[in-house]
């Protein structure tokens, strides 16, 4: 089948432009990976300090609501939280593991970091698509 | 040497990587466009809305409300044309990725790489900025208790 061919020819080397270019985008993308990770966990930590305060202002607001109906929004909320994470863990392995790559020139770490990378492109689409419908259900109801 | 510094290479493993990146990125950068529509269309929607009901005018002035038109609008225009920039990044890594991968173009992958560069120097930026703001606000809350409990 001519269509079914892989697409790369051959080996695409990376010259000194492009591993400089790649070399640039570390910093930035371990920045905003702990910049993120940090951000979530403080997110964490006062959602677990006020957690209790939080489920009796809601019950409080909400009294037809039961109790496992907030629990299920707190584990929803921390589902979020852990997902969101692991698609920052995954940014920060990129840099991580394409820093030692270009550094030991190792290709199985390249290879490793580039598809961290796809890992959270995958993540960021998802969460991307289900915010912006997210957002239209609220607009619309 | 400078062209052989570097010894890694994209091989059949990291291009199927990468190739999956870049359609994500094209759909990411898509959707990204048709947010900043569905934000302007708002923008231009919504004070036409809040014009046309008469509940609106008792409690503000016509004078708040034309400014409150204009802030929106305004407002939804700046943070279309902040949000373009990564989007139309993003849309370039993608295709230039994709070319590359496709043909062995070395200056296309370079381009690629590139424009993945000023998209995440973009969103670090952004990020510095808005820690610069939570940091300053929660600096000022801590001035503002201090002077309270004086």
């Amino acid at each position: 089948m001519e269509d079914n061919k892989p697409e790369i020819l051959s080996d695409l080397p990376i010259d000194y432009d492009a591993g400089n270019t790649l070399k640039k985008i570390l910093p930035w993308t371990k920045f905003i990976s702990i910049a993120g990770i940090v951000f979530l966990g403080l997110i964490l930590i006062i959602l677990i300090f006020t957690s209790q305060r939080l489920s009796d202002s809601f019950k409080d607001n909400n009294p037809d609501l039961g109790n496992l109906w907030i629990l299920s929004m707190l584990v929803g909320v921390l589902v979020v939280i852990v997902v969101f994470g692991y698609s920052l863990w995954m940014l920060l392995r990129f840099s991580i593991l394409v820093k030692k790559a270009l550094e030991t020139q190792d290709q199985e770490s390249f290879n490793k970091g580039i598809q961290s990378m796809k890992i959270y492109s995958i993540f960021i689409g998802v969460f991307a698509a289900l915010g912006l419908i997210s957002n239209i259900y609220n607009l619309i109801i | 040497m400078l062209e052989n510094v570097f010894e890694l290479s994209i091989d059949a493993e990291s291009g199927s990587y990468l190739r999956e990146t870049a359609k994500w990125a094209r759909y990411f950068s898509i959707l990204g466009f048709v947010c900043c529509a569905f934000i302007l269309v708002m923008a231009l929607i919504i004070p036409g809305i809040i014009l046309r009901n008469p509940d609106f005018f008792q409690v503000q002035s016509q004078i708040q409300t034309q400014g409150m038109e204009v802030g929106l609008v305004v407002g939804s225009i700046l943070g279309v044309a902040i949000y373009l920039y990564p989007c139309i990044l993003l849309f370039r890594f993608s295709g230039k990725l994709l070319q590359a991968l496709k043909t062995n173009d070395q200056s296309a992958l370079n381009a690629a790489f590139k424009n993945l560069r000023s998209c995440y120097r973009f969103f670090g930026i952004i990020s510095i900025i808005v820690i610069g703001i939570y940091a300053l606000i929660f600096i000022i809350a801590m001035i503002g208790m201090a002077f309270v409990r004086r």
